[in-house]
């Protein structure tokens, strides 16, 4: 029986046990649950071909041989048989391709395969995360067939076009716009498209990334601050929300402020997304009058975690994949000595406080297998009064160091700086790249750079040079950069040319050279007042 | 006033009888403003009637309602024609509404926009006399805007779907009538004569035309056959009632003498009528209150229309779910095509654009024959057939994983081109023998327009696709070269021309299969390497050729460098053993940077391989070399001379054979002189001449394995011997694979037992698919096995030996091989090996 059918005959209780009882179990229940999805998994993958590339005669009969016998894994490990689609190689027959852009990669995109079990998961998953959006506490929740959502994401074959598809096999939610329209849209014009729609007949829910949620969120004020509705358009207006549109701008004239989506729609569910949302959080929820519940989905762990209506601190899945968790000394370590292994532990070994990165195996035939996402996050309480709940709870980080994800938009890797700088071809002889956040809140890239000291004058190198030239660059090599700025209109980059000799300085000082990419607010603090000295 | 009366009551009562007969109906959004719009009829016209009668309470009052009727009319139009077209016209629906009520309104008690007419007496003469102002104008101009709104939606419909234009004809037609005829009020000839109404009727004839012909809507009927008598006799009634004073008047006059028969004629009258009148409501109920069969003939109908104008499979697959879908409510509908060469059925499309697609139908699936015989099944039919015995778990499995209930087959002149598998729709419905049929419909015209798609998409493919590679081929991309290069002129464009290095020694090492292999492999790297950026072609034999618009010379090298990569680290799983690594030779060049005309573009990419070719191979060369690349260099040596590398590797091997058999020890010496003989015969390259000798001096090495027993032994082998014999070519390779440096002799070792006719072991290949090496190997062991004295054999002459050779090309033997071989021997090139080895 489908949700639709479900709704329609009421039976609340059994819908919010089937879709969100993963909340109640203990963790013991919940270890089982992944335990014995990783002994299928195990078998599965262990016994086909990509799997077998990898574990090179080793064969794992348990969970500890496993953790034990396959390496962590990056992309690199996957790319020639997922980049050519070798289907008859995979534990999995995969139903759809999803893809994602390959940051520094030696290709410009990764691609994941997902089988049609995975998806199941994912559908009931993606439910989960529309119902945890709309409750207010355990078992309440208001969901209908005839909502409608308001979808700033990306459409296929990316994840986040996956979305919409799972959710339709379950319910009749109507997407504004559709789905087979949005397709052939660009993003601001879904954005408008769809926007338009929900002007005309109503919004209950909204899902997009934080800074893109943000992003399309002012838009909205703005398309809906010009006073024109035209005569034609007029008919295609539910008058509830005509009457609603002039109380709004008649209420926002008298308050003297823009006009707010609050002002326009009673949202059921807001979900964002991606990285840097914390940054958006407060403000999304001024303009929507509902604070964002967040999720956490990837090109290839699928969805794996949700906020609840606490909004404090997000819950894995526990049938998505088998979660370990590398501590943060041991992933420090690991960047510095590529050789170092790191230590994992699993869900019911975190300790609260502290900072993990993630890594996933995929169940239900999935490709990878001891995953490094490049995720990390920090675990913020293993039960929580407030909901109720007995299993860790965690909250989103950042990317791991060796990238800076600029709005969950764009990452940005040692190798894309290093080529930028070099394809500027300016004079530039160390440098040291972190993400800072500016007095709005909003996250940048911060870029200190050094130029060598013979080229001061042949070369015409202020900071305001650099940055544009570099900026230059960065939208050349990465197209996610240009739609960072295209999209969300932000310019995320800052140049601070540093005293020549400074890095070196810094060297004698410390005998190894700072890091290049994200070093430590202390790291740094030492470099920058080296200068004076 | 006599014409009058019967006019308007006979209108009147086919008003009555349409607005009756769909009272009968399930109240949806079309039928509920159809009976709005016969409403407004009905009031215009008993309005009118009623009002000449001057009924209770006042002709004023009827005024009123006939004047309402008329001027609500083109409102109910406009909601009809709205509702018929799924036309959402909230706003206007409402507005014209209140617009027009509220000028009726406020003209009711003054008549400020018309005022009711001056009742005038002339006798018994009863008439009515109107005083028009300009006012009336804006009474009327509001409903005549409104009508022409209705006019042009009924445009916009019929231009977004032409099916609709026919639907309307009958429609349009009547309100034409309508208001011609109330145009004609204004001609004096129509004077006193109700033309308006007259009109009214034909508009009401037009209408229950439109019903007759089942074309104008469809209903579900809600009322039953006993109801029908009913409404006949009511009306019959009604019809009488009125008519009864005039019917008598006309009689009585007409015939005096039929006078004391009036009840009796009256009677009969009464009877004809009641039975004209339940016979055409019959016929009315029978073709308008259609079957929901007939209501999907409907869809069909359009859907056959939409299927024949594409010739698109993808979209014709999705019409035929969509329409499945929609008929017969399944929840999961999957269509499988059977693949190009006419074997199994894939899974091809999906009602649900994330259900699993990657499941086959095999052509000898019992389920398969049981659709040849009977077209379409269901499966708890089959489940109960003796074919279903015959199902393999995996394929119940399958079937049963996707829920399918029924399944239909596609076909082509008695061959089974698809089929369509069919779940059960949602709730607790289950598939039925009458769906079956209606898929079965739907299948017959589905089958024609997926095989001319098909015929025109395989059309379509092969001819711009290289048939090995599945990449564009040579010609279509030359389309594509200058298609690309004209519209990129304010942009770039990039080419590379990617050239396998030594590609036709591979081939000879391994044989054209394995070279087949790589290059679909290669073409595989470049296809997912390009992806939607560019165009990957097959460009000749053993080149590629890719487009990049809007690529710098940056770029185009970024992309082509990580496909060198790729094409280097290649290494193919499904044989045991290494092969020679496969390198590239890539010339990019770029326009506008470095050429003006496509032609240009390619003879400078041309020419840029041409110079990596020149200097050494594997490399990447950008025209007007600004940049000269040779990353991956460094990672192999340079091939000229790695193969005298392994010289010492093998000399320790043979001196490890010469220990334990001498004999084999200086027949691999033999076997190699013959081989390389042979090779050099064939003016094959150094190299290949140096691997041969490599792999014949080794191909033996297995041996060592073996006990000299049965190697020495006198006499016939047994089974078992010669079993153990056979062991030694995988013992060679055994042996040789650990030296990852030779295990380039391998396929020469490993085939030089096989034979020509594809009886000799291990692997049993045949023909060409042996290694041109080992074929080279087997005829050079056998002439040297022939011609030198065994334990267990005296010597063959070397005549008859070559005739053993020349009688068994083809068979055990390349037959193009054998002759150049016996023509060497003959003609003293190739000499005797003890021969040739004391001269040596």
């Amino acid at each position: 029986m489908s949700l639709s059918e479900k709704l329609k005959e009421r039976r609340y209780q059994e819908i919010w046990d089937q879709y969100c009882g993963f909340l109640d179990l203990s963790i013991e229940e919940y270890m089982k649950i992944q335990r014995r999805l990783m002994e299928e998994q195990i078998q599965m993958w262990s016994n086909c071909e990509l799997g077998r590339s990898i574990l090179k005669g080793k064969k794992p009969k348990t969970i500890e041989d496993f953790r034990k016998m396959v390496p962590l894994t990056t992309y690199e490990d996957y790319a020639d048989i997922l980049l050519q689609k070798r289907t008859e190689t995979l534990p999995g027959n995969p139903v759809i391709w999803i893809q994602t852009t390959w940051e520094g990669g030696r290709h410009p995109i990764k691609l994941a395969p997902y089988t049609r079990s995975m998806l199941d998961v994912y559908r009931n998953n993606v439910i989960a995360c529309l119902i945890l959006s709309t409750s207010h506490e355990r078992g309440k929740f208001d969901i209908s067939d005839t909502d409608k959502i308001l979808y700033g994401l990306a459409p296929l074959p990316f994840a986040t076009g996956l979305f919409p598809l799972a959710l339709n096999e379950e319910i009749g939610i109507q997407f504004l716009p559709a789905v087979k329209d949005a397709v052939n849209m660009s993003f601001s014009e879904r954005n408008k498209v769809g926007f338009k729609m929900a002007m005309q007949k109503d919004l209950e829910f909204f899902f997009g990334l934080g800074s893109v949620a943000y992003a399309v969120s002012l838009s909205l004020a703005s398309m809906s601050g010009k006073s024109g509705i035209s005569l034609k358009d007029l008919v295609k207006y539910k008058p509830s929300m005509l009457l609603r549109i002039l109380k709004a701008k008649q209420r926002c004239k008298k308050e003297n402020r823009p006009l707010k989506p609050k002002d326009l729609f009673r949202l059921k569910g807001f979900m964002v997304a991606g990285t840097d949302n914390w940054c958006y959080k407060d403000d999304l929820e001024d303009l929507w009058g509902i604070r964002p519940m967040e999720l956490f989905a990837g090109t290839e762990p699928s969805i794996s975690g949700t906020e609840t209506w606490t909004r404090n601190g997000m819950y894995f899945f526990p049938d998505t994949s088998f979660y370990e968790f590398i501590p943060e000394e041991d992933m420090l370590k690991n960047l510095e000595d590529p050789s170092f292994v790191p230590r994992t532990f699993l869900m019911d070994e975190v300790v609260p406080g502290e900072k993990y990165e993630i890594v996933i195996t995929l169940f239900k035939g999935g490709a990878f297998a001891r995953y490094r996402v490049g995720d990390t996050y920090r675990c913020v309480g293993l039960q929580n009064r407030e909901d109720h709940t007995r299993i860790p709870r965690f909250e989103y980080v950042d990317r791991v160091p060796n990238i800076i994800d600029i709005a969950g938009f764009t990452r940005i890797s040692e190798n894309g700086i290093q080529s930028v700088i070099s394809l500027s071809g300016q004079p530039v002889t160390h440098w040291t790249a972190t993400k800072e956040y500016n007095e709005n809140n909003r996250p940048y890239l911060h870029l200190y750079i050094e130029i060598e000291r013979n080229a001061l004058i042949s070369h015409a190198v202020t900071a305001e040079i650099m940055k544009s030239l570099l900026t230059t660059y960065f939208k050349y090599i990465d197209q996610d950069y240009r739609d960072l700025k295209k999209i969300l209109g932000m310019d995320p980059l800052r140049v601070t040319i540093l005293r020549c000799g400074t890095f070196e300085k810094y060297r004698e000082k410390k005998g190894k050279m700072i890091g290049k990419m994200s070093p430590s607010p202390y790291e740094l603090k030492e470099l920058l007042e080296l200068q004076r000295g | 006033m006599q014409s009058y009366g019967y006019i308007s009551i006979i209108a009147l009562f086919f008003y009555c009888f349409i607005f009756l007969t769909f009272l009968a109906a399930k109240k949806e959004k079309i039928v509920k403003h159809f009976l709005v719009l016969v409403a407004t009829m009905i009031c215009w016209t008993a309005g009118s009637v009623f009002m000449r009668l001057q009924m209770f309470p006042s002709y004023i009052v009827w005024y009123h309602v006939s004047l309402g009727g008329l001027l609500m009319m083109p409102y109910a139009y406009f909601l009809f024609v709205n509702a018929f077209g799924g036309r959402e016209d909230r706003f206007f629906n409402r507005m014209y509404g209140l617009l027009l009520m509220g000028l009726f309104l406020i003209n009711i008690p003054k008549g400020i926009f018309v005022r009711w007419p001056d009742l005038v007496m002339r006798g018994d003469e009863v008439s009515f006399e109107y005083r028009y102002t300009w006012m009336v104008a804006i009474l009327f101009g509001a409903a005549a805007v409104v009508l022409v709104h209705c006019f042009a939606n009924m445009v916009r419909i019929c231009r977004k779907d032409p099916w609709y234009k026919r639907q309307f004809h009958p429609i349009i037609l009547g309100i034409v009538c309508l208001f011609a005829g109330n145009l004609a009020l204004l001609v004096p000839v129509f004077h006193g004569f109700p033309i308006d109404l007259v009109t009214g009727i034909v508009n009401a004839l037009l209408l229950i035309y439109a019903l007759l012909r089942k074309r104008l809507f469809q209903l579900k009927l809600l009322a039953s056959e006993s109801s029908c008598y009913g409404m006949g006799l009511i009306l019959t009634f009604l019809l009488y009632y009125n008519l009864l004073p005039d019917i008598t008047k006309q009689l009585s006059s007409r015939f005096p003498a039929a006078e004391e028969y009036t009840i009796l004629v009256f009677a009969v009258l009464f009877l004809v009528t009641f039975w004209l009148l339940v016979s055409l409501w019959r016929k009315i109920v029978s073709n308008l209150f259609v079957k929901e069969e007939e209501q999907q003939t409907e869809k069909i109908r359009k859907y056959n229309n939409q299927v024949a104008r594409s010739l698109h499979l993808d979209e014709i697959l999705a019409e035929t779910v969509d329409i499945i879908h929609e008929t017969v409510e399944s929840a999961n509908i999957y269509i499988c095509i059977q693949d190009r060469s006419g074997g199994d059925y894939q899974a091809r499309y999906s009602n649900q654009p994330l259900n699993d697609l990657s499941f086959t139908i095999r052509r000898d699936n019992p389920l398969v024959r049981i659709l040849e015989k009977c077209e379409g099944i269901l499966m708890r039919e089959f489940r109960s057939m003796i074919d279903y015995k015959a199902m393999w778990e995996t394929e119940k499995r399958n079937l049963q994983d996707l829920h399918i209930e029924a399944c239909i087959s596609l076909r082509d002149e008695g061959n089974i081109v698809g089929i369509i598998l069919l779940s059960n729709p949602p709730g607790n419905r289950k598939l039925s023998r009458g769906d079956m049929d209606m898929v079965l419909t739907i299948a017959s015209s589905a089958s024609i327009a997926i095989k001319n798609a098909h015929l025109y998409e395989t059309a379509y493919y092969e001819a711009r696709t290289d048939e090995l590679t599945k990449l564009l081929n040579r010609k279509y991309f030359f389309e594509v070269l200058n298609e690309e290069f004209e519209k990129n002129q304010e942009g770039s464009l990039a080419l590379a021309i990617i050239n396998i290095d030594d590609f036709k020694l591979y081939n000879q090492l391994y044989g054209t299969q394995a070279g087949d292999k790589a290059l679909r492999r290669i073409a595989e790297i470049i296809r997912s390497s390009v992806g939607d950026s560019g165009y990957a072609a097959r460009y000749s034999g053993k080149e590629f050729a890719v487009l990049l618009p809007r690529y710098d010379v940056f770029s185009a090298r970024n992309l082509v460098k990580s496909i060198q990569k790729q094409i280097f680290q290649m290494t193919d799983t499904t044989v045991d053993y290494k092969l020679k690594v496969l390198t590239v030779s890539v010339g990019i060049s770029a326009a506008p940077y470095a050429a003006k005309t496509p032609e240009e573009l390619l003879e400078n990419a041309d020419m840029a391989v041409n110079h990596v070719k020149r200097t050494g191979k594997n490399g990447i060369e950008i025209f007007d070399t600004i940049l000269r690349e040779n990353s991956v260099r460094d990672d192999v040596k340079d091939h000229k001379n790695i193969y005298k590398e392994y010289e010492s590797t093998i000399y320790a091997l043979t001196a490890a054979i010469d220990v334990k058999d001498h004999y084999t020890f200086s027949h691999s010496n033999d076997v190699a002189y013959y081989a390389t003989g042979l090779a050099r015969e064939l003016n094959l390259n150094p190299d290949v001449v140096e691997i041969i000798r490599q792999a014949a001096l080794l191909h033996d090495v297995g041996k060592i394995g073996i006990p000299e027993a049965i190697l020495n032994k006198e006499g016939k082998l047994t089974e078992e011997e010669y079993e153990v014999i056979k062991g030694h070519v995988e013992a060679s390779i055994g042996i040789i694979r650990h030296l990852p440096s030779l295990d380039y002799v391998i396929p020469a070792v490993i085939g030089h037992h096989e034979r020509y006719d594809g009886k000799g072991y291990p692997r049993r290949i045949a023909g060409e698919n042996i290694p041109l090496s080992a074929r080279i190997l087997c005829i050079a062991d056998s002439f040297d096995a022939m011609t030198t004295k065994r334990s267990y054999k005296d010597v063959i002459p070397m005549e008859h030996a070559l005739e053993i050779l020349e009688e068994e090309a083809g068979k055990q033997f390349d037959p193009s091989l054998v002759p150049v071989f016996v023509r060497g021997v003959r003609e003293g090139r190739i000499k005797m090996a003890s021969e040739a080895a004391g001269k040596r």
